[in-house]
């Protein structure tokens, strides 16, 4: 081994030890985010594992959206084992004595479901006895927002039950189920009693099994999709559920590991920009060693190691704060997951994080430091100002670059699970990152140019000291800029989810949507609304529907077909299809011809069905369909294509039907309203509807609205969480560049002293240079963010964009503080030295 | 002239004493002297005798021990910092080893720096300053960064910055130590030139003998005492160049 190298390696670097552990302290904040979203992964992994059962609550799930028919109960007699029932739908349910209404997930139960895990509820004895009680068991929300305590009624539909407890936990559902709607449980015989289930509410029956541990369930499942052939029944066992749920969790950790891996990367950016100012400093005793004949391979070596250590301590660093940090992660996602994380330390994810942070710091510090080789031993007697990097083959440069970027790449890629997607953000990463360094360049010689005389000579400092040799102003300001146009998308993204539904309040727009209205409901629905000086903006009928046939084949034969592509959602889905002979404003022909009256069903309906769905089955004008309406099939022929506006709140259709069709059809209605005035004026609207008839549903939209943004700011919450690591790092980049330069600005610092300047005019002058920085950074993220806002705006929704300036605004000033907090830190150790010093300073 | 009455520069007993470790070294021990206006002074001396020291406390860059520094009728050791800061701005001038030109400013600007940091309006100031640098010969750099510039055309920044506020003294510390000869001997040059034509008071600390000799008068320092304090010339009135007998 090459004994010199470390030896050198070791001297040379422990008279400067603490400020090298600084330099490499840019990859800690992104070793950190990555090893505790890989922690919180595995956790989360390891609790689904341990905790399968529970998530369904049975060994076995099969679901239909209609009544069990008997010969489906004499079959569920042979499965054995123990079984349970429910029945699961929407409906308004009347609170407590002042008659509040909320649309609510209601759910019947008969039998011991859950087998596996247990609804806990406060008294905690409720959640055996209510079967046997007949009384109901109220989500806690609800219950506090209404202000009910146990022992209040409410009314499901015609029936009045006695709240006998109150819902903290349903295995297998986390907190955030309760932003859909309050969730209520009854015994299953109420519902049955209660008359909701005849009049056309969308109902999912489900029976639950639980058996032994020696049975295959997969087996089982198998032979019963067999013996059953066409029927709607859905399976879902443990081993699904707890599929399903393991994608939705690697999607968002992949999603949030992704952001982490963004702060990584730029602190291996500010560790390679350190490295290359370390070494452009060491240029001097480079050239002393190359003099005393110390081989161009042995003053690599000598910096390799240092860097190599440097890489190392920082990665380490960053995996105990990640395992610290880990702790903290649950509370970020607690409502959205539905059981307490098991935490354990992970060591294959701290181990994946330490390497991945090691080897992403070695790969930026290549160019720097094979740009050692271009120092010139001649720089020993001639002291100029040399910069490696320029004199580094373009070739040599380029290749480091691409290869430096494959690695990247592979890394990603490993750590994605998905080349594609590392290709796709590494590409956009490149880009923002080209970006923002080029807007930052020009931010910076535009200000050079901005010197002006009118401004004071303070002013003209501070920003002169921006351009100081060795500053990486421009590295600074990516990374800072960075992280302000991380937090810049998401709030922009968000922005523009919440305007997309926040259908504006005002005197024509709608605030009230009732559905699930019977025909002979919806006349005296219409005139009660209008007695309480409401308006109705839409009365529209609803014929529920199934294809049945797609191109002259049975849904059953395509499905069967092993080459199917089209999707088994838009074949298996129950259409709700209205029929009218106007288009309304939302809705705008792209393709063939709207037709708005047809005879009777005896010929081929020409109808008109939306550009989703035709994607979706990969159909085209003049295909035929047809459906099954309750029994009765309807041939039916694609006349023309629609784009529908669905930013509106008012009911829209994937499929049209002409008028004079449908009329005879079972259908219900449902009715768009306007109520004049505030929530209170709807909240009434709606009581006064829902008592009179109790089957119908209510969408009051302002609270939609709300349940919508909450549950937005909590995902928003956990990406700024992520986006956070990017705005450390930038600080700490910062805070490791200052101490780069701090001799530097020591030197100037006392300097001026030395000319006259009193501690107030240095104090403004490094101010104003951090002031700068800070504000360079935040434009440029910002001015990105607002650019890619406006794609987003543009591409994604199809929208005018506006951005929300009070929310980036507040960020702007955010970022520009903590830069001066993290310069006023620094300053502190500037001041109160002696100018004396500035007589001895050697040249340097 | 008025001035020659009355010493720019007083130094009475002045000692310093470093302790580093629990013993003391003293640098300077007991010097006094004083320099009358439009005089210049050389302050020789071997590598560690104490000159760097001297300076620095005659220009209020450090505290003494004991004794005092009295500046143009300012009594140096009873200011603050920001006081000390003012008092250099107007009456000194400093020149450097090595050259200490702010790197990010411009030839020009750094020269208008003294100025400026009084709130000098930027016109007049720019005017003088390029006047300045004429003088020094360098009239065509006036935009170029100290790194664009040899060590000779720094310093010669470096001299136009310390007379740009026509200072009552200039204290340069090995001004040509860092040059080779012939590029030292044209700093001193203009040293001298613009010293005779300001009427400056100049004190230079110095190893160089022959640069020594250029001056009114030569204090030799030896292990911080006073070796020998003689007058080159003979014009220079006696009672405002106390020589300690
Ligand atoms: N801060 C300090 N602490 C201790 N000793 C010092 C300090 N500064 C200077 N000295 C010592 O004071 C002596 C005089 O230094 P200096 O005035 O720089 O000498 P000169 O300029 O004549 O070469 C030297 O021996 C030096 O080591
Ligand atoms: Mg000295």
């Amino acid at each position: 081994m090459n004994y010199f190298a470390i030896k050198t390696a070791w001297r040379d670097a422990r008279s400067q030890l603490g400020s090298l552990l600084l330099y490499c302290s840019g990859i800690i904040a992104g070793v950190a985010a990555l090893v505790a979203i890989l922690s919180f992964r595995a956790d989360v992994l390891l609790t689904v594992d341990e905790q399968a059962k529970e998530l369904l609550g049975a060994d076995l799930e099969i679901l239909q959206n209609e009544d069990f028919s008997s010969q489906h109960i004499a079959m569920f007699d042979t499965l054995g084992g123990r079984q349970a029932s429910s029945v699961e739908f929407s409906s308004m349910v009347v609170y407590g004595e002042t008659g509040e209404t909320r649309l609510s997930q209601i759910r019947g139960i008969s039998g011991g479901f859950p087998f596996y895990g247990e609804i806990k509820t406060e008294p905690a004895s409720a959640a055996a006895s209510f079967q046997d009680t007949g009384t109901a068991l109220v989500d806690r929300p609800v219950m506090r927002q209404l202000g009910l305590a146990v022992g209040d009624s409410i009314r499901v539909g015609n029936t009045s039950l006695m709240i006998s407890g109150k819902i903290l936990e349903v295995p297998g559902e986390s907190a955030a189920f309760s932003l859909i709607g309050p969730r209520v449980i009854v015994p299953k015989e109420t519902i049955e009693q209660s008359g909701l289930l005849q009049r056309g509410s969308r109902v999912q029956h489900k029976q639950f099994f639980a058996f032994d541990e020696a049975r295959d369930v997969d087996a089982l499942v198998a032979s019963v999709r067999k013996a059953e052939g066409t029927s709607q029944l859905r399976f879902t066992t443990v081993e699904s559920r707890k599929n399903d749920f393991s994608e939705i969790v690697d999607n968002l950790t992949r999603f949030l590991g992704m952001i982490g891996f963004i702060a990584l990367l730029l602190g291996a950016l500010g560790v390679a920009s350190a490295v290359y100012v370390y070494i452009k400093r060491k240029s001097a005793t480079v050239a002393t060693l190359r003099c005393l004949g110390v081989s161009s391979g042995q003053t690599l070596t000598v910096f390799a190691i240092q860097v190599v250590a440097m890489g190392l301590t920082g990665a380490f660093a960053g995996a105990v704060l990640g395992v610290l940090i880990q702790q903290f992660l649950p509370m970020l996602f607690m409502e959205f997951l539905p059981f307490e994380i098991v935490q354990q330390l992970s060591w294959s994810s701290v181990l994946l994080g330490l390497g991945i942070g090691v080897l992403v710091s070695l790969v930026f510090a290549v160019l720097p430091l094979i740009s050692v080789n271009t120092i010139p031993p001649l720089l020993a007697i001639r002291t100029a100002d040399f910069s490696p990097l320029a004199h580094l083959k373009k070739s040599t440069f380029l290749w480091v670059m691409v290869m430096a970027l494959m690695v990247v790449t592979a890394v990603l890629s490993v750590l994605t699970d998905s080349l594609i997607a590392a290709l796709a953000f590494m590409g956009g990463l490149i880009i923002s990152v080209l970006l923002l360094l080029g807007v930052s360049k020009l931010l910076v010689s535009g200000l050079k140019k901005l010197r002006l005389p009118g401004f004071s000579y303070i002013w003209r400092q501070g920003v002169a000291n921006l351009f100081r040799p060795n500053n990486q102003t421009a590295v600074l300001v990516t990374t800072l800029g960075m992280g302000m146009l991380l937090i810049g998308v998401m709030s922009i993204s968000r922005d523009m989810i919440l305007d997309r539904i926040a259908f504006q309040t005002g005197d024509d727009q709608p605030n009230l949507v009732f559905y699930d209205i019977q025909v002979d409901q919806n006349d005296d629905i219409i005139r009660l609304a209008k007695e309480n000086n409401a308006r109705v903006l839409q009365n529209v009928p609803i014929v529920s529907m199934r294809l049945s046939e797609f191109k002259g084949r049975t849904i059953q034969e395509i499905r069967d077909d092993e080459n199917n592509t089209i999707s088994g959602w838009a074949l298996r889905r129950e259409y709700r299809v209205t029929y009218r002979s106007e288009l309304n404003e939302a809705e705008t022909i792209t393709q063939g011809e709207w037709i708005g009256e047809a005879d009777g069903f005896d010929s081929v309906v020409p109808i008109s069905v939306g550009q989703q769905i035709i994607d979706e089955l990969g159909a085209s004008l003049g295909d035929h369909l047809v459906f099954d309406v309750q029994g009765i099939p309807i041939e039916t022929k694609i006349a023309s294509v629609r784009e529908i506006d669905f930013q509106r709140p008012e009911p829209n259709f994937f499929v049209l039907f002409p008028a004079g069709v449908l009329e005879p059809a079972p259908q219900f209605f449902a009715t768009v309203i306007n109520v004049p005035g505030g929530a209170d004026e709807v909240a009434a609207m709606q009581q006064a509807i829902v008592r009179a008839h109790p089957n119908v549903s209510a969408l009051d939209i302002g609270l939609v609205l709300e349940s919508v943004r909450t549950f937005l700011e909590k995902i928003e919450l956990a990406v700024q969480f992520m986006a956070l690591f990017s705005v450390l790092t930038g600080l700490i980049v910062l805070g490791s560049a200052i101490a780069i330069s701090r001799f530097q600005r020591i030197k100037e610092a006392v300097l001026l002293r030395t000319l006259g300047a009193v501690q107030q005019q240095v104090s403004r002058i490094q101010l104003i240079e951090y002031a700068l920085l800070g504000v360079l950074a935040s434009l440029a993220g910002l001015g990105l963010s607002l650019i890619a806002g406006w794609f987003i705006a543009w591409f994604w929704f199809d929208l005018a964009y506006v951005p929300n300036f009070v929310s980036l605004g507040i960020t702007t000033t955010a970022i520009v503080l903590l830069v001066l907090l993290v310069g006023a830190f620094n300053m502190r150790r500037i001041s109160g030295r002696k100018p004396l010093e500035i007589l001895r300073a050697s040249v340097n | 002239m008025d001035s020659n009455q009355q010493p720019v520069l007083r130094v009475t007993e002045l000692t310093k004493t470093y302790t580093s470790g629990g013993t003391g070294l003293t640098v300077l021990d007991h010097v006094s002297f004083s320099i009358g206006a439009g005089v210049s002074c050389s302050i020789i001396g071997p590598s560690g005798s104490g000159k760097t020291t001297l300076l620095g406390l005659c220009a209020g860059l450090d505290l003494p021990s004991s004794g005092s520094v009295e500046l143009s009728g300012h009594e140096l050791g009873i200011k603050s910092e920001d006081e000390l800061a003012r008092i250099r701005n107007r009456h000194i001038g400093f020149v450097f080893q090595s050259f200490q030109l702010i790197p990010t400013l411009t030839a020009i600007e750094n020269v208008m720096v003294p100025v400026e940091l009084r709130g000098g309006a930027y016109e007049p100031v720019y005017n003088l300053a390029k006047q300045l640098l004429t003088e020094v010969g360098l009239s065509h750099r006036l935009d170029h960064y100290p790194t664009q510039l040899s060590g000779g055309e720094q310093q010669r920044v470096a001299i136009a910055r310390a007379f740009i506020n026509e200072p009552g003294i200039l204290f340069a510390d090995e001004p040509t130590g860092n040059l080779d000869t012939e590029t030292g001997e044209q700093i001193e040059q203009i040293l001298f030139d613009l010293n005779r034509k300001k009427g400056t008071t100049l004190v230079v600390v110095t190893h160089d003998n022959e640069l020594a000799a250029r001056c009114d008068r030569i204090i030799r320092l030896k292990a911080g005492r006073i070796q020998s304090d003689e007058l080159t010339r003979e014009t220079i009135p006696a009672e405002t160049n106390e020589i300690p007998a």
